[in-house]
């Protein structure tokens, strides 16, 4: 196209470019600017007030040395462990139950389990506290014994991790639920012309035909729980000794608590250049899969 | 061509949106001067009480007050200074971040209005170069020894003078079912007991110049092993746990060492119902820990500031004045317990101090059988206001304090320092580093 016909062009769709404006000064505004402010304080002694001095590279050469950083990149990589695999696998259970012809009231049971997913994380986090307590707690009332949950570091994440769970399956049930939804029937009715039974045909039909939505469903969950603060700060500040301090915990602490902006931000564009290399790994293995099944 | 205007018009609405809420003026549509108080929650809640008389007298005056969670306002109002707003006028912030606004110049020196003479000598953290930018809020905040006066009744005790007195005390307590006090390695706070024994000691986290002192550390860190071994804490965090309040309403601690500040926590935290004890706690001085170690020591105090930026610098230095410099306000701040807030104390102005501790017009505090505790607190300061001890903090005091909780948990869960010289070298390394 030539410019004089791009301007043209412009200059005939200009109205669009209006509706789009308010985005784009908020992208400009709010995301962008933000972005790159922050990738130039990482290369500062900034403390949040006024010190604000060029140090180069020495906020990503500390990171590679302070041990509470690979601590919480390693307790993150664990929580991810913990969660994806066990919250993409109930996710998928509750979508096959929501779906299921003979269960009556299905409405009402994809509200119900939206319901934690829409509640505030700082209130499933007490109400879990409440739960989750050595003593007085309400699980180890039931079961008669003091297990400390949230107060010995084998078992801190686990309790993030459990409350992640069942926080946020509810959503990933209702993803998968639509894509399993989109599957013809006809799909299926011919399968079971072949001789297929309901199982044999949940793993060769439905999961291969749901390939899009899993895949959907690991990355958002990758990218979630890497950017999770909330359930960790409320939940076990990161303890006991450090055994539930996550990246990103690591990161509001630098930047909130110790006025560490420049650190803060430096470990922020490690845990950025992490997740896009861990992002296209998931998206190669997911199209080299697609591709080898073609 | 109608639709395109319509689009346009939605448009720039929307853009304009984007703009809305700017900078607020300082004066209303009524003519009022407004003026703006931040901090955390609780502590603007408590002064929004104490001011409720000041705004009755001054009419044209209207205090906005803004409320934060504790974790959240430090960063709020970092923004709001360091951005120029001219919001707020007035802050309410903890000692180690006053030195810190300080030194940015975001504060205004507010030295010609303390009544030097008459205010006590914890100004320390608010000091630079000679000017003073913070009055103190809650000074009654020193380290006292609480009990259960009706267990020390009956197993014929009384309040320890000495730190060994008081660890035969607990073995004694913990023969009869008892605990005397909590910790836990495990927790983020542990670092408190640390500087309760560290500070009363004699020692120091930090020299006045901000150095690294760490002075008696190691006797700290012994004295707690030698505590925790014995098993007389129970394994919570003092004051400020469920499990702690669990434990201590059904009857487990007898005796509870701690900022004078947490006294008040037993007035709203005590079931009545329980087996706490309600009515029968107890307050008395705190045991020295060490012939060279103080009397007591200030566990930590809030400075009452004003931002440089603020347009109404003679209101809000009137408001400040009221607050940290008068008899009334420190009378309506010991008693302070309505609208589920409550807050009892004094600020260091001493013939507020010397009205609280007379007594009068000062409240009962039922959980302490009436006792008026904050008087008691206020004439304990009193006596030791020569010689108070308020640590330096700065804004690398939070990562010191984890480094510290760090290096304890490691040392007494995962036994990753065989004794208390290599955690302190450890810990020196590590504050070093930061």
């Amino acid at each position: 196209m030539k410019p004089g016909n791009t301007w043209i062009e412009i200059k005939r769709k200009r109205h669009c470019y209006a509706w789009l404006s308010p985005f784009i000064i908020l992208f400009l505004w709010l995301q962008l600017y933000p972005a790159l402010y922050g990738l130039f304080i990482s290369f500062t002694d900034y403390d949040g007030l006024i010190s604000m001095s060029l140090v180069g590279f020495d906020n990503y050469g500390k990171a590679f040395q302070d041990p509470l950083f690979w601590k919480s990149l390693g307790n993150t990589f664990l929580l991810w462990l913990y969660i994806v695999p066990a919250r993409t696998f109930l996710a998928l259970i509750l979508a096959v139950i929501l779906n299921s012809k003979k269960l009556i009231g299905t409405t009402i049971y994809r509200s119900v389990i939206l319901l934690p997913y829409i509640t505030a994380s700082a209130i499933v986090a007490i109400v879990f506290r409440i739960l989750l307590t050595s003593d007085g707690g309400l699980i180890n009332a039931i079961i008669g014994t003091r297990i400390g949950w949230l107060d010995t570091p084998e078992l801190s994440k686990v309790s993030i991790a459990f409350m992640n769970i069942w926080r946020m399956t509810g959503y990933f049930a209702l993803v998968l639920l639509a894509g399993m939804q989109k599957i013809p029937e006809s799909v299926h009715e011919a399968a079971a012309l072949d001789g297929c039974g309901p199982i044999r045909k949940f793993f060769r039909i439905t999961i291969p035909l749901m390939s899009s939505e899993i895949f959907f469903v690991s990355l958002i969950s990758t990218i979630w729980i890497f950017q999770n603060v909330s359930d960790v700060m409320v939940l076990t500040n990161g303890g006991p000794v450090n055994s539930s301090t996550t990246l990103v915990y690591y990161v509001y602490r630098n930047a909130f608590e110790f006025s560490k902006m420049g650190y803060s931000s430096a470990l922020s564009y490690i845990l950025f250049a992490m997740l896009i290399v861990f992002s296209f790994l998931l998206v190669k293995f997911y199209y080299g899969k697609t591709e080898e099944g073609k | 061509m109608r639709k395109r205007i319509i689009a346009i018009i939605l448009c720039a609405l929307m853009t304009v949106s984007v703009f809305a809420g700017g900078n607020s003026e300082t004066a209303d549509s009524k003519g009022k001067t407004t003026i703006t108080v931040m901090g955390g929650a609780h502590l603007v809640s408590v002064a929004e009480i104490v001011l409720q008389d000041y705004m009755e007298q001054h009419p044209d005056i209207d205090i906005r007050f803004e409320k934060y969670s504790y974790a959240e306002y430090p960063t709020k109002m970092r923004i709001a200074l360091s951005q120029g707003d001219t919001d707020p006028d007035i802050m309410i912030i903890h000692d180690e971040f006053v030195n810190q606004l300080a030194l940015a110049g975001l504060l205004k020196d507010v030295t010609d209005l303390i009544d030097m003479d008459n205010t006590v000598n914890v100004l320390a953290p608010a000091t630079v170069d000679g000017k003073i930018y913070g009055i103190p809020n809650q000074v009654t905040n020193q380290y006292v020894f609480l009990y259960r006066k009706d267990v020390y009744d009956k197993l014929g005790l009384v309040p320890p003078k000495t730190f060994d007195e008081f660890f035969e005390q607990a073995l004694i307590l913990k023969d009869n079912g008892y605990f005397a006090g909590a910790w836990d390695p495990s927790n983020a706070n542990c670092d408190n007991m640390f500087y309760d024994f560290l500070y009363m000691l004699g020692g120091k986290v930090l020299n006045d110049d901000g150095s690294i002192s760490l002075d008696k550390a190691e006797e700290a860190i012994e004295l707690l092993q030698k505590c925790w071994d014995a098993g007389i804490f129970h394994q919570s965090i003092q004051s400020d746990s469920t499990e702690y309040w669990t434990a201590y309403n059904a009857g487990l601690i007898a005796a509870f060492p701690g900022p004078g500040a947490n006294a008040a926590y037993y007035e709203t935290n005590v079931d009545p119902t329980g087996n706490g004890g309600y009515g029968d706690i107890g307050i008395a001085p705190i045991m020295k820990f060490a012939e060279e170690g103080p009397a007591t020591y200030i566990h930590n105090t809030e400075y009452w500031a004003i931002s440089e930026n603020t347009d109404e610098p003679e209101i809000a230095a009137d408001i400040l004045k009221y607050l940290t410099q008068t008899v009334e306000a420190d009378m309506l701040f010991c008693n302070v317990n309505e609208a589920g807030i409550m807050a009892k104390y004094s600020t260091g102005f001493i013939p507020g101090l010397e009205a609280v501790a007379s007594g009068e017009g000062v409240d009962p505090w039922p959980a302490y059988g009436g006792e008026k505790v904050v008087s008691i607190l206020s004439k304990d300061i009193l006596e030791n206001k020569e010689n108070l001890v308020l640590p330096f903090v700065d804004r690398r005091s939070a990562e010191i304090g984890t480094i510290i909780s760090t290096v304890l948990g490691e040392m007494f869960l995962n036994n990753t320092y065989p004794d208390a010289a290599s955690a302190v070298a450890a810990m020196k390394a590590q504050i070093e580093a930061i």
